[in-house]
Formats: structure tokens, sequence, C-alpha cells
């Protein structure tokens, strides 16, 4: 590959983990945090406030993952694969009325 | 990312930083003269008398004033002139409303001594340069709220990177090296970070759960569903605000206010006495609930509900709560600083000032380790190096210059023009914005020297301007042991002589540079020679 293709892919790696950090560690965040407040043997009201009390710690984590990983493809798998596995474990916890 | 974990971080710590740096020192310097707000509102209103009256005054004053006002009211609250945040009498009163919405409301400040209102020039104040520092200004209120948090999110996540690529924090901690070009930037950046770093994590997390519900809306949504109606039952519970007592729309006069004070202040001792809060006001539920001084971060004042017709007291309301609830309150509890006495205030506000610091330092730390590269190029330095540099200059000094405009504007707008308070602002954004253009227009370096020149004039001859305009001066307020202005007045001084030793600093280092510039190209590289590189490769002599 010559330099300047080098250069480009290089940039479009970048944006792109910029994109997966901001938006998938957002989502992620807040479906970890929602998970939480189902799981958390508090009532509602307080579940919630330490969900969202504790969103902004996991936020930082998920971007740091994103950029600490070699490969792009890790990053990006290493923020969905758990958003969505976290969101169907919430998702059956609404439907099923564990959770409210 | 990076050929490893430390190199991969202080990529995210260097460009995250930069993206917001600019927005981040508005935040950080707006927010750190809010821990003066109150300070800063009566140097703005010098009109405003100095409240001495006895809280048996007080109180007769504002009852007087709000049964004249507001009566029927559904709700009165007295704050007696007993701390900082209300240094005059003030009160506020709100009217039932028809069908469930909100009444009408007003709010006074009240001469104890006379009973009648006060009142002073129009002026944004404290208050509006405190505001700036969450909704920013000339923004929809969700818009700035928006901005700001991810500008503080990006500022977490600089906060975590930058102890993480700290191979060696408590060793460099104890580094300093003067007088050596990037590494010194750098050994004062980590200074600033460590020396205050519980505090410039707190600062940023707090700030964050500040506006956690808008910007985490979904949390709240899918326990709760959406809407404002979810959102109230949540606030509810979560707050467990108790049912307030409906009116029994049947007229009672309400008892002795003193009296249920003079039950507080045995209990809490004299002038701990923060606020009254009256439920139905002349009706034979009135409810009356008095609110301790905070002395501690927790938000909540401990609070004694009175029967407002009998003057019986019903109940002694803790403070503390649940323990997500109390987490949450010691958090922003900590970032207002309400609870802080004089010391701690200044220790809050040069904690601040340490993260405003810390802001600028890491933004000239970037363009002060580029800058040797970029003026070896043969074009000279790139349009993007330019523009940071640039912005650089027009914010770090720029901003505190555009804040003493604003000072001088409240001095010097004529007291009658039309929307006074808007144009005081308007001038602060107009400096700014010259300030910002400027740098664009010189030599980066003499800029510099020019900006800080103009920073020290625009504080230093603050406190004159104050003398010329007004009877509240230095000498004056010196003389009746008036601390607040006094304060005020010698803190403008000292920050006008801080900006002019800055500027002579840097002036005598650019009039040695002709010396140094001889020298640098023997010896390439050698940050001491950095700022002669500088001079020459961007001084018009040299092109």
């Amino acid at each position: 590959m010559t330099k300047t293709a080098l250069d480009i892919r290089y940039r479009w790696e970048i944006t792109l983990r910029v994109i997966v950090a901001i938006l998938g560690g957002y989502a992620l965040a807040n479906i970890a945090a929602i998970l939480l407040s189902y799981l958390l043997p508090m009532s509602k009201s307080d579940a919630v406030m330490t969900g969202i009390l504790l969103s902004f710690a996991i936020y930082t984590g998920a971007i740091m993952w994103v950029f600490a990983v070699r490969s792009v493809h890790k990053a990006w798998l290493g923020l969905i694969a758990p958003t969505l596995v976290l969101g169907a474990v919430a998702l059956v916890l609404k439907f099923s009325g564990v959770a409210p | 990312m990076k050929n490893g974990f430390r190199q991969s971080m202080s990529w995210v710590h260097t460009w995250g930083g930069l993206s917001v740096g600019w927005i981040l020192f508005f935040v950080f310097l707006t927010g750190t003269l809010g821990y003066f707000d109150t300070e800063i509102d009566r140097w703005m209103k010098p009109e405003l008398p100095k409240d001495t009256s006895t809280m048996a005054q007080s109180l007769a004053v504002a009852e007087a004033r709000l049964q004249q006002k507001a009566e029927g009211a559904e709700r009165w609250f007295i704050n007696p002139p007993t701390n900082r945040d209300n240094p005059n009498l003030r009160i506020f009163w709100q009217m039932s409303g028809k069908d469930g919405e909100r009444g009408v409301r007003g709010n006074e400040l009240v001469d104890s001594t006379t009973g009648d209102a006060l009142s002073s020039r129009a002026t944004g104040g404290g208050q509006t340069l405190y505001q700036m520092h969450y909704a920013l200004h000339y923004l929809p209120t969700d818009v700035a709220y928006w901005i700001v948090g991810i500008c503080s999110m990006f500022m977490l996540l600089a906060i975590v990177t930058g102890v993480v690529i700290h191979k060696k924090i408590f060793k460099d901690f104890f580094t300093f090296r003067p007088q050596k070009g990037q590494r010194s930037w750098l050994d004062m950046h980590n200074l600033l970070s460590v020396t205050a770093l519980p505090f410039h994590f707190m600062i940023t997390y707090s700030g964050l759960i500040f506006l956690a519900f808008t910007y985490m809306p979904l949390i709240v949504a899918s326990s709760y569903g959406t809407g404002d109606d979810a959102e109230r039952k949540f606030f509810d519970e979560l707050f467990a605000e108790g049912n307030k007592i409906e009116r029994a729309n049947s007229p009672a006069n309400l008892a002795s206010l003193g009296a249920m004070v003079a039950i507080a202040e045995a209990r809490w001792g004299e002038n701990q006495v923060r606020y009254l809060d009256i439920d139905n006001p002349g009706d034979a539920n009135a409810r009356v609930s008095i609110g301790r001084q905070l002395d501690s971060p927790l938000r909540a004042s401990p609070e004694l509900i009175f029967d407002g017709v009998s003057g019986e007291l019903l109940n002694d309301k803790a403070a503390a709560t649940s323990a997500p609830r109390t987490v949450r309150d010691t958090f922003l509890g900590l970032h207002e600083g309400l609870f802080a006495n004089t010391v701690l205030r200044w220790l809050y506000f040069l904690s601040s000032l340490l993260g405003t610091a810390m802001i600028a330092t890491g933004m000239i730390l970037w363009t002060v380790k580029r800058r040797p590269a970029q003026l070896k190029k043969a074009n000279g330095p790139d349009f993007g190096h330019r523009v940071v540099e640039s912005l650089n200059l027009g914010t770090i000094v720029g901003l505190p210059i555009a804040i003493a405009a604003y000072f001088w504007a409240n001095r010097l707008l004529p007291l009658d023009i039309a929307a006074r308070s808007n144009w005081e602002v308007h001038v602060m954004f107009l400096v700014w914005f010259a300030a910002l253009i400027y740098p664009l227009t010189r030599n980066i370096m003499r800029g510099w020297v020019d900006l800080l020149w103009v920073a020290a004039a625009a504080y230093g001859f603050l406190p004159i301007v104050n003398a010329l305009t007004t009877d509240r001066h230095l000498a004056n307020s010196l003389a009746q042991g008036d601390w607040l202005f006094a304060g005020v007045d010698l803190t403008l001084l000292i920050t006008g002589t801080l900006f002019a030793a800055a500027a002579l600093k840097l002036q005598r280092r650019l009039q040695q540079t002709p010396a140094a510039a001889a020298n640098s190209n023997k010896n390439n590289g050698d940050n001491n020679n950095m700022l002669a590189q500088k001079i020459s490769a961007q001084s018009p002599e040299a092109t």
C-alpha cells in the first residue's frame, strides 16, 4: 500500500472509532444502566437513580475500550455484542413482568 | 489502536482534550467565578445597602410586604439576610393558579428598615455569569445543556486517560523544570492536574449528574415510561415530596412567625434560620417550614414544620434519605459548595482556577509540542496550527478580558438604556470576538504580549472605574470595613497585576530573542530556542 492509501485508511479507522465510541458507548451505557435499574434490589426510583449515577462511568470505560483495542472490528464488536445481549435480557425482564 | 495501551490513551487524551478545550475553558472559568456569584452580584449592584437589621425586624417587614403584595397566595417564601447567599431580605410568592395551572409568581428584595422594595441598576450580575457555565448564552437551553454535557464527558475522559498515561504520577508531581519550553509546560500541566485531581474529578462527574435526567432520559423512561406525568411520578418517588396540604378555604390568621423562629433558634442557635416556607398563608390549613443553614454538602436542609395557625411544632424532618439519593445530593452539594464558609470558598475558587489553568496549559502544550516541526515547513505553519494557536490566545487571555469588559459595561453603560443587562452581555461577547480575531492579524508571540497587557489594564483600572462611578470605592470600603466591596476590588487589582507580570515576563523573553536566535541554528531542537525560532520564522522581516 502506498503512503497516502495508508494515511486515508488510518483516517477512516479513526473516524469509525470515534463514531463507535460516542454512539456505541452511549448505547451500552444506557442499556447497562437500564438492566441495573431492573435488577438492583431496591425501590424503583432508587434503582433508576443508581443506574443513572453509574452510566457515565460505564460510558467512559466503553470509550476507552474502543480506543485501546488493536483492531477496529474488535472495537465495535466488543461494544455492540454486550449491548445486544444486555438489551435482550432487559427486554425479556420487561416483557416477562419481572421488571417494572 | 496505537502500539500499547498507554499510547492509545495518550492519543485520546490529546485529541479529545483539544477538540473541546475552548468550551471547557469557558465553562471552567465562568463556573469558577460562580463561587463568588453573590459577591459579584453585590459589586454589580452598588446601590443596594448593607442590611444590618435584626431577625425580628426582617420578619415583620417581610410579612407586611407579602400581605400587601400577595394576600391569599398559595405560597410565601422568606429569606432573611442571615447568610452569604442572601445579603438582603428576599421574599417570593406564588398565587394559586386556576385548574392545576401554575399561578403567578413574584419576588423582591426588601429594605428591612423602611419596608420598601429595593431597586438597583439593571444588571445580569454574578448570576448571569455563573449561569453561562452550564447554559452558555444566546442558545436554547436544551442545546446548551447538550453541548456542555458532551464537553463534560470529554473532560471526564481526559481526566481518566490523563491518570492512565501518567506512569509516575507521584514522582512527576514533585518535578518541575522551569525555563525548559515544552517540558516546563508539561510539568506545569501535570502539577496543576494532580494537585487538585479529586476536585477535577468531583466537579466533572457531578456536573454530568446535575443534568443527568437530560442526558440519560432512556434510563428513567425504561421504568416509568415517557411523558411529563411519568417524569413527575419518578421525581415524586425519588425525592419523596410529601403531598402538600390542601387549602381549607376558610380564613384564619397566621400565627407569629417570630415565635416559630424563636423555637428553631433555640434548637439550632442564633442566625441558623435560612428560610421560611409558608404554604397557604391566611388559610386555616397554613403550614410553615423553617429550614436551617447548610453546613454540609447534603443539599437538603433539616426542616422544622409548624402548624401555621396554632404555631405548634408538628415534626422535625431530618435531611438524610435513601443511599442513591444521598450520593446524588452529596455530589451536587459538593459541586455547588453552598455550605462553604469563607476559607473553604476561597479554596473552592482556587481549586477551580487550577482546573481552568490545567485546561489552558494542556492547550498550550499541544501547540508548543508541534511548533518546532511546524516552523520547519517551507510555507510556514499549517493553517490548522495557526487556528489552534489563535483560538488559544483569543480564549485563554481573550475570555478574561471579555469578562472584565462585562464589569466595565456594568459601571459605564447609561443607567436608563433599554435592555441594559442584555447589553452588558453583548459587550462581553463582542470583546471576546475581537480578542479571537486579533491573533490572526499579528505574530502570535507579539499577540500574547499585547493581549496580556490589555488584560492587565482591563482589570487594573476596574477599581478606578468603580471609584469614579460609585462611592463604594476601595478607600471607602476599607474605611468602613466593607470586606465584600474591598475584596472584589482587591481581587481585580491582583488579577491585573498578575496579567501585567505575565506580559512583562514574556516581553523580556521576546527582547532577548535576537541574541538567542543567533544560537538557534547550532542546537536545533533545543526547546529553549523554540521561542526564538518562532519569532524569526513568523516575523515579516524573516520572510
